[in-house]
């Protein structure tokens, strides 16, 4: 798949930490970020490419740096995050959100690149059970630049 | 005349009797007033216009849309503060939760005693508040439409010997789709392009969106005119130039742009204190888990408030988000996270907003942005942040929480009234939070005395004559609550000081 601003590394990168945090299965709801990749992440590369030129390049630089980061000081390990399974990848993140300042605070890179793609789409809100108040206007025609 | 990017095809020469330069709660103010009066008014806007058209209710598609960086926008320090800004006709008001208050009097007070503001008078200001509060159409919604989270923590608030107030909102056959801060779909929400744009539109302003200022001319102390450029939306590149002749020019593209434009242009800074000053009421966000059915969505997002703190700097107002910006305020990671957004309907949130004695500063922006801000919390407000979430969390406990999760990385979870209690006896340190922050002010502070303030008190520049900045930059210190009404108020009070002295310009 093509995007407009991410390169398939990053791309691999961000669905991986994505997985990490919205793994499959589980006893809440079933559907895992990996299940629906295809969909969420256009949608984060979309607003990547409504940022800033250098806010955009700070935050796919620092996906790639933390890519290896993350589990070299949280794990001890030289594999990329990218390059772990998904179970390992909740642990690392786990172990993360436990740990001392500024740990936690990476975290929040992912939030913000994944959870509003993801959180936002149809089948992720029925499956979490959210729908909105009131649909859209009659005269809805879509959103603009 | 509202006109768009794809209205161009060629460069614009305009004359006018006063530029407007935003055209959120200072700048379409200011248009509509002078435009009734008979003035020849243009208003420049970098944004497109939206209307319901365009609204989807999704975060992502609306904050790649309306709001600057697609809402990236922040001021850098420990801990770095989200600061997200509209970037649209109507301005941060077409963002914003349409929550309204009157300046609180003792803040005027003290402007008039320690900020070198005699003259401003509370009393002359209260038919302005009128005016503008008529106009926007300021109201109080029932408890239904305030939603089930108000209830809540009214329950909680009241088991504890407090009172939460319902907030007063600008609004006009408001059914609480809880969706303000992305365009509100029922047209309820009063805001600039609803409320001010159209009537000044209908009075003859002439307003171009997609139209960023780049200078302000100048000529013997006097302002000349503005140039600015026409921004393809769709590429974000310049295109067509346009070139207007004013008498009066009046910069309202808020705290954070107004000072960062006008020191680009080397204008106005003979005191030295333009940018500096920056209070941007840092915010926390305390979430609460439920047993109850909350659904808080069915509600405003903003719905009520507790001012028993006000004294401490302390106020504790709704805040209620669709779960793709929610989820970014709760711990976990896997199951643990999964879980929490599954019982999304479980939850309830309120907001912590800090009156802060914290400045920052405002610098031209490079690399694209158009200002950088820098401001690091001072463990003074810290500390009043870590209070007010205890606040919090002792009225969601009182009212029946299971879990309240604080935003404080050091504790991020209380499970219990022993957790609160551990939590209240932290030692904590400004960068333990996770601080968004609303309502930036005081960057262009106004005063008598050039030497120590950019606007006099009818926010005219002390160095430049003609340049007015009827936005949030004036105000010397942070008000404590949400600055709209204040923002308006002022913009109302210049533009009949403009049209009593244009003949002077």
């Amino acid at each position: 798949m093509s995007y407009k601003v991410l390169s398939e590394t990053e791309a691999r990168i961000i669905a991986a930490m994505a997985g990490g945090v919205i793994p499959r299965a589980g006893t809440s709801f079933a559907l895992g970020a990996a299940d629906l990749e295809d969909k969420w992440l256009p949608r984060t590369d979309h607003l990547l490419s409504r940022m800033p030129r250098a806010t955009r390049l700070v935050l796919r630089m620092a996906a790639l740096v933390l890519n290896y980061a993350w589990p070299l000081i949280y794990m001890k390990k030289l594999t990329p995050l990218s390059a772990l399974d998904e179970q390992e990848r909740t642990e690392l993140f786990h172990i993360i959100e436990n740990s001392p300042a500024p740990g936690p605070q990476t975290i929040l890179l992912v939030k913000v690149l994944v959870f509003p793609a993801f959180y936002g789409l149809p089948e992720v809100k029925e499956a979490i059970g959210y729908a909105e108040k009131f649909p859209l206007s009659p005269d809805y025609v879509g959103p603009k630049d | 005349m509202i006109k768009e990017y794809n209205d161009i095809s060629n460069h614009v020469t305009e004359a006018a009797d006063i530029c407007i330069i935003g055209s959120g709660a200072g700048g379409a103010v200011t248009a509509k007033e002078l435009a009734e009066k008979g003035l020849n008014v243009i208003v420049l806007e970098e944004g497109s216009s939206f209307s319901t058209k365009n609204f989807n209710q999704d975060p992502l598609d609306m904050m790649a849309m309306m709001y600057r960086d697609a809402g990236t926008t922040m001021a850098y320090g420990l801990p770095p503060a989200s600061i997200t800004l509209g970037k649209c006709l109507g301005g941060t008001t077409t963002v914003n939760s349409a929550t309204c208050f009157k300046t609180p009097p003792e803040v005027v007070q003290d402007w008039i005693a320690n900020h070198d503001c005699r003259g401003l008078d509370y009393e002359a200001l209260l038919p302005y508040f009128e005016r503008v509060e008529k106009e926007i159409n300021v109201t109080a919604l029932s408890e239904d439409i305030l939603g089930n989270v108000y209830k809540i923590v009214k329950r909680g608030a009241k088991a504890l010997g407090l009172s939460a107030k319902p907030l007063m909102h600008n609004v006009k056959g408001c059914d609480g789709a809880g969706v303000c801060q992305w365009g509100c779909i029922k047209g309820a929400k009063q805001s600039m392009e609803i409320s001010y744009i159209p009537k000044a539109d209908a009075a003859g302003a002439r307003i171009y969106a997609n139209c960023r200022a780049i200078k302000i001319a100048t000529e013997n102390g006097r302002v000349k005119g503005v140039e600015a450029v026409f921004i393809d939306p769709a590429t974000g590149r310049r295109r067509w130039r346009m070139h207007i002749k004013a008498k009066v020019v009046c910069a309202a593209m808020g705290a954070l742009i107004t000072p960062a434009f006008l020191l680009r242009n080397r204008l106005v800074n003979t005191s030295g204190l333009l940018g500096k000053g920056l209070t941007i009421h840092p915010c926390g966000r305390v979430v609460a888990e439920m047993d109850e059915l909350v659904d808080g969505h069915l509600g405003v997002s903003q719905g009520g408030l507790i001012d028993a703190f006000k004294e401490e700097g302390i106020m504790l107002e709704g805040i209620f988000i669709p779960p793709a910006i929610m989820a970014m305020a709760l711990p976990g990671v896997g199951e643990e996270h999964k879980y929490l957004t599954k019982h999304y309907r479980h939850l309830a949130s309120f907001g912590v907003l800090v009156c802060d004695t914290t400045r920052g500063r405002v610098l031209p922006g490079m690399f694209g942005y158009p200002y950088l801000a820098f401001y690091s919390l001072n463990q003074e407000d810290a500390e009043k942040l870590h209070k007010g979430i205890g606040y919090t969390a002792d009225i969601f406990f009182a009212a029946g929480a299971k879990r309240v999760f604080t935003g404080c990385y050091a504790m991020p979870t209380l499970n219990n009234k022993e957790d609160l209690k551990a939590f209240k006896r932290l030692e904590v340190k400004p960068w333990y939070f996770e601080v968004m922050a609303f309502h930036p002010l005081g960057t262009c502070r106004m005063g008598n005395d050039p030497r120590s303030s950019v606007v006099d008190l009818n926010l005219e520049a002390h160095d430049l004559k003609g340049l007015f900045i009827p936005d949030g930059s004036p105000f010397p210190t942070s008000l404590g609550v949400n600055p709209q009404v204040t923002i308006m108020t002022f913009a109302t009070r210049t533009a009949d000081y403009i049209a009593t002295n244009i003949h002077r310009y």
